[in-house]
């Protein structure tokens, strides 16, 4: 009713049209404050072991009122991973909820594995047994250029993955991206206190290779992108990640690892109702909301409720890499992942500012030879050497100058 | 008759011979012929004119010979033993008329009365004072039926005659005893007997009789009566018409008819109810009965005794209307003026129905006028409506059309504000039904209705759904015995949403479901004691689940048909009215019910003992075209009873079971436009109920208080129920979505309706309970570990006052009140991270319940005067609806925004409405 009401109008037809209005659109439809009318504190519990040699992490926690921030750990609970063949893998607490195997170990096939959680109240979970699901070989990951206006333009990275109809496959990914940062203010040498009072510097050549660095970013979250089915619908097209054309993450060469999980057609239907009933919302279309059960319940009483999925799941991965010019061959990227500014102190204050590590030496400072160029403004300080920010002229400090195994140029 | 009438009383203001001046002899000999052609001999051999109507003679054939005898002679022989008499005219011309002599003078009295008592047979006499038909006519303006009785003697000097004859029951034929017959304004009456048979004694000339009974209510008859004579009446009470709302002449029948669990709704009376948006609306009136609830404002669908809205047959003129609101349920998709009345069933269902299992709501519309045109018209805020009733051939045809639709879309596009210019609403019905005598055993009727309905909700949807309903009926009465009625339907229920976004994912999607049906009932009339009603319908079905197809060129949706459902329904029938004695009362129907799922289709098998999901699939079956994929049947048992206790209180038992083989797939708790309908196949079963209930029913100082007290025990099966965020739309293996699961619901209805004085209307309370239990050894195949909760239309706490107080006879009140226990919600209970994003959690479902519904609404009617002569009738009505402004939440739901959840509420009216509309009749 509330648009109703802001129609602010003396003409009869309006009062009607508006009236009319309100009862169609969502005027009707208004925010309140929802009070948790009866919380029941819940166990959550975020379990997944893979085929690949590592240590497993699994986090617990409990659901929390609206009213509250953040989830609170499940802390003190005795978490271990029971196999058919006897072995048992414990989880110890490494930092608050979050709980770490005690050594490295894979899924393997046709192995039963079920999950143990003792919470501090005593209460016992165990999950049903899984086994691991294996899933077919990721098919491809692509690049696409996606040339809209300004903002939406950039490169799409979508996975493809077998799903035939007939022997249904349920995949979720994660992705591991690997760009390369070059520093833009970069020099060979460096500018080396030698004394604050009297300041003194001294140029010598840089010891460590920092113009050209990587870094990495491990996204273990499932992604949400979009699905489309092709090909009769035995590949499944899904949208990885979206990088702006302007992003500094593609200006030189970029790298993208796409992990492919495959889960249970249970597994997959347990997230894909977590992310429906968190945007459901039109007045036709409401969803069947409910508790939604995973394959985790309470040994104590059937009654008692638990939330997550214990998954085990097999991965398969691909890497591809690209370069900026590859896809935008006559256009130059952005050159600049953070501003820049250049400065030219005198000596005194130059001296502190490198001592300070926040600065680094770039080149002499250029309106101090003849003739001066136009540019130079002489109400400025003008010291003997033009100095810019850390970050600008060492890429360690954005990323690593030690160059990944799978790096290729 | 009138135009005889008037005929008539020019000849008697004529100075015309007397009938012994016409001497003429004649001969002629009337062997095995009938009176007609008796009077055609007549007019051929001697010139006479006869001027008669035609109807009034029956085929009886007469064997008399004449000899040189006058005309008086002959006509005095033939019409011995009958009620007519006739006049000579100068000019050879004969006017034959029923029971009235024609006067060549006005009696002598005719200006005063004398009394003269003829003391010796101590009968009190008067002179023979003519009766006067039109002055009872013109005054006589309650239509009630007038019969002549007796053949005028103007010898005759009694002033007292005897009528006598048997009350029966029209359908039935079975005498009617204790059946009271009072001769209005009088003292004089008395009591049919145990065969029916009354005698009583009337004055002379014109009297208003009432019969008034148990079970037949009251009928008044004129009678004017000119001899001893008989009268039976045969009183037109149907069986199955209990308990008719709001109109008090046949309010005795809840306590005497053996159903149980019926209602009726009348258009004219439920005018007096407060309007929403100027509009009359009789499904709303049902909900305000016991048993019968709807989700809530704005929702179309009724919840009938713990029932799924998916479950009530509603009928118009015998065709299937899938959607019968318009614009969410906010207006009824009948047009008010031309509706007759609404027949509901809830408990005990009449054996020819069949196919739902909760209710019936019978809609019938009026027959058009067969002599006047008449029309009604109204004006509302958003509205406006005609309906004309045409006789097309006099006496014998008419036509009634009716038309409604609204001028929204007018007024939204005359408005400056730019989103509400784009915005759409509109919605608008047609209904044509025609009806004709053919001849007194053959009766034919025929409707055709469509209702559309345009809107969009967002800027970039457009939703759209329509009905196509088309019937024909034809009765046909074989004897008095025996009787028939034939009625082929076809409807049709469309619905499409055309999304254009802004986004390469615009799409238009189509649904639609088609019918088309037959169906022949007999009722043979076997005895006082029996009456049988029997028969098969047959339907066929086509449902067409979705095509999605892209919209535009640059759409990238893929198109998607899914392929048609086929499904044919037959059934037989057979009921039999038993009445053991004049306390008891059965009635035992007994209905087989038959359904087969046709191919074409391409089917999935899945592993027996696993539940139904994409990993389980063993086989697909391919079935060619109109192939059997399942059969399914069953009897269906339909008994219901009554005792009388005493004359205005009775109990009543009735049991029910039903088969339903068609559902809806609704992720919505109420029912929308876009819910689809599925026929049961090769995994879905279909649905199966069984009721028992129980009532009392008592009437205070004849019908004027009416009090019932009913209570039922529902038992179901397979009714289907969703997964949790199960996908139904263009879901081409929805089997695996659907669970079938058991329902249980019970109730208690108490009803009290005062029917008459200044103040009327009716209390209605019930507390029911509707519960389901969707279990099943898979975990993901339960819902709320597979225990009994609550249904979505579980509301315990319903209470309606409708009440009229007529300050004048112009000006009356209503109001209006309605409380229910809100409906049960599956409720966020929580928040939980996972996997670095956060959720909500929800409640087991069904757990919660929105808050509680109450609604006031208040409506003044103003009629215009009573005047005879003025051309229309007219009266205006305000209302104002949710005069406490309630704002009664629809639904609630809940989104995640940017990591916080977020909750909204949804209500159709949150404020008061004020309408004003005006009506008027010609």
């Amino acid at each position: 009713m509330k648009k109703y009401r802001k129609i602010n109008t003396n003409r009869i037809t309006a009062y009607i049209g508006a009236f009319f209005i309100a009862l169609i659109t969502s005027g009707c439809i208004e925010e309140f404050n929802a009070t948790t009318e009866s919380f029941e504190s819940i166990l959550v519990v975020d379990a997944w072991i893979t085929d690949e040699f590592k240590e497993h992490h699994i986090k617990l926690s409990r659901t929390y009122r609206f009213e509250q921030d953040g989830a609170t750990p499940e802390q003190n609970a005795e978490v271990s991973i029971t196999d058919s063949n006897g072995n048992i893998y414990i989880f110890n607490e490494v930092s608050e909820g979050t709980y770490v195997s005690s050594v490295m170990f894979n899924a393997k096939p046709n192995i039963d594995y079920s999950l143990t959680v003792e919470t501090s109240d005593n209460s016992i979970y165990t999950s049903k047994p899984e086994r691991l699901v294996i899933g077919d070989e990721i098919v491809n990951v692509e690049s696409l250029k996606i040339e809209n206006n300004q903002e939406n333009s950039g490169v799409e990275i979508n996975a493809f993955s077998m799903i035939n109809s007939n022997d249904p496959k349920y995949y979720v990914y994660t992705y591991e991206e690997t760009y390369k940062i070059i520093a833009p203010l970069w020099s060979p040498v460096e500018a080396k206190v030698v004394s604050i009072n009297p300041p003194e510097v001294e140029l010598v050549l840089k010891t460590k290779q920092d113009k050209i660095c990587y870094t990495t970013n491990v996204v273990d979250k499932a992604v949400a992108g979009s699905k489309t089915k092709l090909n009769g619908n035995t590949i499944q097209k899904t949208l990885i990640k979206f990088i702006p054309k302007y992003d500094y993450e593609i200006a030189n060469r970029y790298s993208i690892l796409v992990k492919q999980h495959s889960i249970s057609r249970a597994a997959d239907k347990f997230y894909s109702l977590l992310k429906e009933f968190s945007t459901s919302g039109s007045l036709f279309s409401q969803i069947q909301t409910g508790f939604i059960d995973g394959n985790i319940s309470s040994q104590n009483e059937a009654e008692q409720k638990v939330i997550g999925f214990f998954n085990v799941s097999s991965t398969s991965s691909k890497r591809i890499f690209f370069n900026f010019t590859d896809l935008y061959p006559n256009e130059t990227s952005i050159d600049l992942p953070v501003d820049c500014p250049t400065i030219t102190p005198e000596l005194d204050e130059l001296v502190e500012l490198l001592a300070s590590g926040d600065m680094l030496y770039y080149i002499y400072n250029p309106c101090l030879l003849a003739p001066a160029p136009e540019y130079c403004d002489f109400d400025e300080p003008q010291g003997p050497y033009q100095i810019v920010p850390k970050v600008c002229g060492d890429c360690t400090e954005s990323g690593t100058n030690i160059k990944p195994e799978f790096w290729e140029e | 008759m009138r135009k005889l009438i008037a005929i008539t009383l020019f000849m008697v203001s004529l100075n015309f011979l007397n009938a012994q001046q016409n001497q003429d002899l004649i001969s002629i000999d009337f062997n095995d012929i009938s009176r007609t052609d008796a009077m055609h001999q007549l007019e051929e051999k001697f010139n006479y004119q006869f001027y008669f109507v035609k109807e009034w003679f029956s085929q009886e054939k007469i064997n008399i010979n004449f000899k040189n005898v006058t005309i008086s002679k002959v006509l005095n022989q033939i019409f011995e033993d009958t009620n007519f008499n006739y006049f000579i005219l100068k000019n050879k011309g004969i006017v034959i008329t029923q029971n009235r002599v024609i006067y060549s003078d006005l009696p002598d009295n005719f200006f005063g009365n004398k009394k003269v008592i003829d003391k010796n047979n101590r009968i009190e006499t008067e002179s023979a004072r003519p009766v006067f038909k039109n002055k009872i006519v013109s005054s006589n303006k309650t239509r009630t039926e007038t019969v002549s009785i007796g053949k005028e003697n103007p010898l005759d000097k009694r002033t007292k005659y005897k009528l006598s004859g048997y009350i029966r029951d029209s359908k039935t034929g079975m005498p009617w005893s204790n059946v009271s017959i009072v001769v209005k304004n009088t003292v004089l009456g008395v009591e049919t007997d145990k065969n029916g048979y009354y005698q009583i004694t009337i004055p002379r000339g014109y009297n208003t009789i009432e019969t008034s009974s148990i079970g037949l209510g009251k009928t008044q008859k004129n009678v004017i009566i000119y001899n001893d004579g008989t009268l039976n009446i045969n009183l037109s009470e149907n069986i199955e018409e209990l308990d008719e709302i709001i109109v008090s002449s046949k309010q005795t029948s809840n306590v005497v008819d053996s159903e149980i669990g019926t209602n009726e709704v009348d258009s004219e009376k439920s005018k007096n109810i407060p309007l929403v948006m100027g509009e009359r609306n009789m499904l709303k009136v049902a909900t305000a009965l016991p048993g019968i609830t709807t989700a809530g404002e704005g929702s179309s669908g009724f919840n009938v005794r713990g029932g799924k809205t998916d479950q009530n047959l509603i009928l118009l003129d015998n065709a299937v209307l899938y959607n019968p609101a318009h614009f969410f349920g906010i207006f009824q998709a009948l047009n008010p003026f031309t509706t007759k009345n609404i027949k509901i069933y809830k408990g005990s269902v009449p054996a020819q129905f069949g196919g739902r299992l909760s209710s019936v709501f019978d809609i019938t519309t009026k027959d058009g006028s067969l002599d006047k045109f008449k029309g009604e018209a109204s004006i509302g805020p958003v509205t406006g409506n005609i309906a004309l009733e045409i006789p097309i051939i006099k006496e014998k045809a008419s036509l009634v059309l009716g038309g409604r639709s609204t001028y929204s879309n007018w007024i939204l596009n005359s408005l400056d504000n730019k989103s509400l210019k784009n915005s759409k609403a509109s919605f608008y019905d047609l209904i044509g039904k025609f009806n004709a005598k053919i001849d007194s055993t053959n009766e034919v009727r025929a409707t055709a209705y469509y209702s559309n309905d345009d809107f969009s909700i967002t800027s970039d949807s457009v939703y759209g759904y329509n009905n196509l309903l088309l019937s024909v009926l034809w009765n046909k009465k074989f004897n008095d015995k025996n009787s028939s009625s034939l009625s082929i339907s076809k409807s049709q229920y469309k619905f499409n949403i055309n999304y254009d976004g802004q986004s390469n994912d615009n799409f238009g999607y189509d649904y639609g479901i088609d019918e088309i049906g037959a169906k022949l009932r007999l009722v043979y009339l076997h005895s006082d004691k029996h009456k049988f009603n029997y028969g098969v319908s047959v339907k066929k079905y086509e449902v067409n689940p979705g095509k999605k197809e892209p919209l535009g060129e640059n759409s990238a949706v893929i198109p998607l048909n899914l392929e048609n459902e086929y499904g044919l329904e037959s059934a037989v029938f057979l009921e039999d009215g038993y009445k053991i004695n004049n306390k008891f009362l059965i009635n035992v129907g007994l209905r087989y019910s038959m359904f087969q799922a046709l191919g074409s289709s391409l089917t999935r098998v899945y592993e027996t003992g696993q539940p139904r999901n994409n990993e389980t699939v063993s086989d697909t079956l391919n079935f060619g075209k109109n192939k059997t994929i399942k059969n399914y049947g069953g009897l269906e048992t339909r008994l219901s009873g009554r005792y009388l206790l005493n004359k205005d209180f009775s109990i009543k038992l009735g049991y029910n079971s039903a088969y339903q083989y068609l559902h809806t797939l609704s992720n919505n708790t109420t029912l929308s436009p876009i819910d689809t309908w599925k026929l049961s196949d090769y995994h879905i079963k279909p649905q199966k109920s069984q009721q028992l209930s129980l009532g009392l029913f008592k009437n205070i100082n004849g019908n004027d208080y009416e009090l019932s007290l009913e209570g039922y025990y529902k038992k179901s099966e397979n009714v289907p129920d969703f997964k949790t965020g199960a996908q139904l739309l263009l879901n081409e293996n929805v089997e695996t979505e659907i669970l079938q699961g058991k329902g249980k619901a019970y109730g208690i209805e108490f009803l009290v309706k005062k029917n008459k004085g200044k103040l009327s209307g009716w209390f209605a309370y019930t507390y029911s309970k509707s519960l389901i239990k969707l279990d099943s050894p898979f975990k993901e195949e339960q819902i709320n570990n597979g225990n009994y909760f609550p249904s979505n239309y579980d509301k315990p706490h319903n209470l309606n006052i409708v009440s009229n107080f007529k300050v004048t006879r112009r000006f009356s009140f209503s109001a209006n009140f309605e409380y229910q226990t809100g409906r049960p919600v599956t409720y966020p209970i929580g928040n939980f991270d996972y996997q670095g994003d956060t959720y909500v959690i929800y409640s087991e479902r069904n757990k919660f319940r929105i808050p509680d519904y109450y609604r006031l609404d208040l409506s003044f009617n103003i009629e215009g005067n009573h005047k005879l002569k003025k051309l229309g009738h007219s009266y205006w009505n305000i209302s104002v609806y949710n005069v406490l402004g309630r704002n009664n939440p629809y639904s609630v739901f809940f989104v995640t925004e940017n990591g916080n959840v977020k909750a909204y509420k949804s209500s159709i009216f949150s404020v008061p409405i004020p309408t004003i509309s005006y009506n008027i009749k010609f």
